[in-house]
């Protein structure tokens, strides 16, 4: 029997127990700083050879990122709306036109508050072009996270660095990771998600976070839904039985509830249902599902979406094929990878179906088709273990292939100015151009003109004369003073932008093919119109 | 211009004061609703969490004697087997202490048949103090302890036998002054509300007072409790003007700088019953908020060291009061953020309250099939839709017994409100091939003394 003795001691009206252990005394707990501090040092300590190898690929891919990074792509119309939608919401507004729900607004929001962060240090030389150094930061992020998930599928230092580098230099990526797109957002959020349902301390905490992280990816990107499935799988099946059932009504409470935002959102500015005078959520669900034409077949060579295809694979036929096919194999194969490689195969699946492909359908898949491919080369060697050569062999064969397939794309990526037509068409404007006269342009000029010194109803973007009624040219055709744009979009009729055309002339033309970008005067005189409206002026450029 | 400063240039003082107390409020019930879902989740924040709620790994040997306190009080149709129970613990050294009222001749009856068929472990007290309460009678019988380790248990408990041996192992391993074991409500499908009263047990005992006794503040429960003697008698026992004798312990040992465990051992936590009609149970939660009002107005807990620690604390203490207003206050900030002209930012926020709460639902649910996996019981759809579309009603009835016990303490009335009990925790359970009744079971018969409120003083018998 051992009962610890207990002495009275009189302090005040209470007494105080106090017990020869000196149990009693409070331990001096170190101030948040430094025990931060602590455990940032002990992180460091742990992971040194991975922060080493990651920091070494984040410096490869962000420099073939960086390098060229404002002339190529060519900019691009939907590029233009985002910046400008960033730009005003951080002037306090959702768009710089009525915001009409054509994505939840987080995307932009995001954009804004980065680059009023960034602003002051980019060099970018357009609007557009301050997104574009955005970009930059998400792609590293992006490529930190998709290390991270990797390793947590317990591949080799070796191995991630390799699924960071082919997902950081496939031309593919490399093109659309460069352009402003809600989708690249969207992306780091989603591997976000997954690196946290990973996570080795299977906590609630660390399933919240993820549950935040897939609500924050699909308010950035509606589309993004398409993972949810594969992320939800990915979430149960890596938590442990002690705790599932709470990661789970967690995690999974925490997106929906996350998600459930955005039409409350609407609800709560009274444009929930279509009604007289307001845009509504309904509308425009209504219209991305089905109000407009679809791109047809992938796989039809007559349509929009083989068109895509093309485009996609002539940039970068490795992954997109390679990757696809290893997928399946590891779903097949390997249990652990099936959620993971799920995430991604929904969406790809989605493509097939026939509808309107997006433009940016590909940024969705690019991390996971990298990790795909990498994962069969690492199962590969896991069947011979004792054989590393054929691990080599393997490896070294397709690096030769990818690198000759990769090349040309790559280089002209990194070199090429394929912005020389929008740029200008930009300075033909700012030189011939007042700031008096009234301007119909693509997005992508927009901001860069009210920069100049436009006001806000001198800058009309094309769209938005047909399709927002908010948008009223006083004296019709006679108030607009030139135009600007590549090819216009054939999947839209824009009636009233082309009685303007009709009265104009072309003042300039800058670059050939879907890149030309062509500049009007509008004819004040009442001449008869100078240029002819043909189908053949008309090329096909997917717009979102 | 910037609409936050449009808004402060077009509106008058009036309309900005009320946007900011609009949104001082949505920050204040966030942080609450937070709190709650923490205190909820905590239990299961890890599997290391889950697999350390049990009082660890047999030691193979026993180091304490024990001395089992149970008051009772018009008891007698139950009394008599959990004495059985109790002195069936495989513990080898137990004591049993019964209180019973000098008066209250059927359960004295009862308990003395006991202490004759295990006169080595059981014995009587008759209370004398006037008028009769649980604290008191928890004192008088703290006198005729001799173990080294006082528990306290109610009449109508079902005990694991060897939860003795497993608080004998937490004392030697985690050097604890008090140790508190789970007690759990399990008549999970008797009524609309049981559920959700069921599920406040296994959140509270399963995760919440752990939370607490790490932190070492703890509001202690009314049995299955477990105090070192020479720390009790040190310190006079138990507050007897206090309506939460049980709360009132913990809250002035904690000051005191006890450390505290506490665990939740599905084999071994002790089973109750919750009350299935509404009266009985406003009585009964009237009885604890009370409590706890006294307990916050006593003020022991303004001794505590760190500031942060007297706010949790205080928070704690007036949680019940503070959730009554806050429902009727969050649905007001509702409608305020629907109907009124508040930005449209500041209306999303005012949202996150009700996110939260929502968010704990979904919480709940996994919470009554993790019980019905736990205990082996089969909880219909039926009992999961109830949780969702009860959690109004519910909370207003938690709303109305705040409410009620803040008008009895501000009228000086501090009288016990009796529980009543019936037996519905104790299944039938099927052993084999046969189905063994309970002998609670079978030996329940109408209880009819709790039918109208009582305001005449009587001892209550359950208590958390």
């Amino acid at each position: 029997m051992t009962v610890t003795q207990f002495q009275r001691e009189a302090v005040g009206p209470d007494r105080v127990i106090t017990r020869p252990d000196g149990a009693m005394t409070t331990t001096t707990s170190d101030p948040i700083w430094r025990s931060a501090r602590r455990r940032l040092g002990e992180f460091a300590r742990e992971h040194r050879r991975d922060l080493i190898i990651l920091t070494a690929v984040l410096i490869v891919i962000g420099g073939a990122h960086a390098w060229g990074m404002y002339s190529a792509p060519a900019r691009f119309d939907d590029e233009g709306t985002y910046v400008a939608q960033a730009w005003a919401t951080n002037n306090g507004e959702l768009a710089h036109y009525t915001y009409w729900y054509d994505h939840p607004p987080a995307g932009w929001i995001q954009l804004g508050a980065v680059t009023a962060i960034t602003n002051p240090f980019d060099a970018a030389p357009n609007a557009v072009g301050t997104g574009r150094f955005a970009m930059l930061l998400v792609k590293l992020v992006t490529a930190a996270l998709l290390f991270v998930l990797a390793r947590r599928l317990s591949l080799s230092r070796g191995l991630s660095a390799a699924a960071v580098l082919l997902f950081g230099l496939s031309p593919l990526a490399l093109a659309f990771s460069r352009m402003v797109f809600l989708d690249n957002i969207a992306l780091a959020w989603l591997l976000g998600a997954c690196v946290l349902a990973m996570s080795p301390k299977r906590s609630i905490a660390t399933a919240a976070a993820s549950g935040a992280c897939f609500a924050m990816c699909v308010l950035s990107k509606e589309t993004f839904l398409l993972s949810s499935i594969g992320w939800a799988w990915l979430l149960l099946r890596e938590s442990s039985h002690h705790n599932r059932r709470f990661c789970a009504a967690v995690s999974i409470g925490t997106a929906a509830i996350g998600i459930a935002s955005y039409p409350l959102f609407a609800l709560l500015r009274g444009e929930m249902f279509p009604g007289a005078g307001h845009v509504s959520l309904w509308d425009a669900v209504r219209y991305q599902l089905g109000g407009r034409d679809g791109s047809g077949f992938l796989l039809d060579p007559h349509s929009g979406a083989y068109g895509l295809l093309r485009l996609w694979l002539g940039m970068d036929p490795v992954l997109p094929v390679l990757g696809l096919l290893a997928a399946l194999v590891l779903v097949w194969k390997l249990p652990r990878w099936r959620p993971v490689m799920v995430v991604m195969l929904i969406p790809a699946l989605a493509m097939f179906r026939g509808g309107y492909l997006p433009y940016p359908s590909m940024v969705q898949l690019m991390p996971f088709l990298a990790l795909a491919c990498v994962g069969l080369l690492s199962m590969i060697a896991g069947v011979r273990p004792h054989r590393p050569e054929i691990l080599l062999a393997v490896g070294l064969a397709s690096l030769l292939v990818a690198s000759a397939l990769w090349t040309p794309s790559f280089v002209s990526l990194l070199r090429d100015n394929q912005d020389r037509a929008m740029s200008g068409a930009q300075q033909w404007l700012l030189t011939n151009a007042k700031p008096e006269d009234t301007v119909v342009v693509d997005d992508a000029l927009w901001l860069d003109l009210v920069d100049a010194g436009w006001p806000q109803t001198n800058v009309v973007w094309f769209y938005k004369i047909d399709l927002d009624s908010g948008v009223k040219l006083a004296d019709g055709w006679q108030s607009v003073d030139y135009l600007a744009f590549p090819p216009l979009p054939t999947d839209v009729q824009l009636p009233k932008l082309r009685e303007i055309l009709s009265h104009s002339t072309i003042a300039a033309t800058f670059g050939e093919g879907p890149n030309e970008v062509t500049v009007y005067k509008v004819d004040h005189t009442g001449r008869t119109p100078a240029v002819e409206i043909s189908d053949s002026t008309l090329l096909e450029a997917p717009a979102q | 211009m910037h609409p936050i400063l449009a808004l402060a240039e077009a509106s008058s003082t009036p309309h900005i004061i009320g946007l900011v107390v609009f949104g001082v409020m949505s920050l204040f019930f966030t942080a609450l609703s937070a709190t709650t879902l923490r205190w909820m989740i905590y239990g299961w924040a890890t599997p290391a969490k889950v697999q350390n709620r049990t009082t660890g790994e047999p030691t193979g040997h026993l180091d304490y004697s024990f001395s089992l306190l149970i008051c009772a009080r018009d008891e007698a149709d139950v009394l008599g087997t959990t004495l059985d129970g109790l002195a069936a613990q495989s513990h080898p050294r137990v004591q049993i202490v019964a209180v019973i009222g000098s008066d209250d001749i059927a359960t004295l009856a009862v308990a003395n048949a006991a202490q004759q068929r295990h006169p080595d472990r059981i014995i009587v007290v008759e209370d004398q103090t006037s008028p009769p309460s649980k604290p008191a009678s928890l004192n008088t019988g703290l006198a005729h302890c001799t173990g080294d380790i006082v528990g306290v248990f109610d009449a109508e408990d079902d005990v694991a036998p060897t939860l003795l041996e497993a608080v004998d192992q937490g004392y030697q391993l985690s050097g604890a002054d008090i140790l508190q074991g789970g007690v759990q409500l399990m008549n999970v499908n008797s009524c609309w509300f049981a559920a959700r009263n069921v599920l406040e047990y296994f959140f509270h005992f399963g995760s919440r007072l752990r939370l607490h006794a790490e932190q070492g503040f703890i509001p202690l429960g009314g049995n299955t409790v477990f105090v070192r003697r020479d720390l009790l008698v040190l310190n006079d026992g138990w507050d007897e003007a206090c309506l939460a004798e049980d709360c009132e312990l913990g809250i002035r040992l904690s000051v005191l700088g006890a450390s505290t465990m506490a665990f939740y051992d599905p084999d071994l936590v002790t089973r109750e019953e919750a009350p299935t009609d509404i009266g009985h149970f406003i009585r009964q939660r009237t009885r604890w908020d009370q409590g706890f009002l006294q307990v916050l107005r006593k003020g022991a807990w303004r001794a505590l060291p760190h500031g942060s620690k007297r706010a949790s604390a205080r928070l704690m203490l007036a949680m019940p009061f503070i959730q009554a207003a806050g429902i009727v206050v969050a649905i007001a900030q509702i409608i305020f953020a629907v109907w009124a002209d508040i930005p449209i930012a500041l209306a999303l926020f005012a949202f996150i309250p009700a996110a939260i709460t929502l968010l704990s639902i979904c919480i709940e649910l996994a919470g009554l099939r993790e019980f019905s996996k736990m205990f082996e019981i089969n909880v219909p759809l039926k009992t999961y839709i109830w949780i969702v579309i009860g959690f109004l009603p519910y909370h207003l009835m938690l709303g109305y017994a705040a409410g009620r016990a803040m008008w009895r303490e501000r009228r000086g009335d501090r009288t016990w409100e009796k529980t009543r009990h019936e037996g519905h925790h104790r299944q039938p359970v099927v052993d084999g091939d046969a189905v063994v009744i309970d002998l609670r079971e079978a030996a329940r018969s109408d209880y009819a003394a709790d039918s109208e409120p009582i305001d005449e003083p009587a001892l209550a018998a359950s208590d958390r």
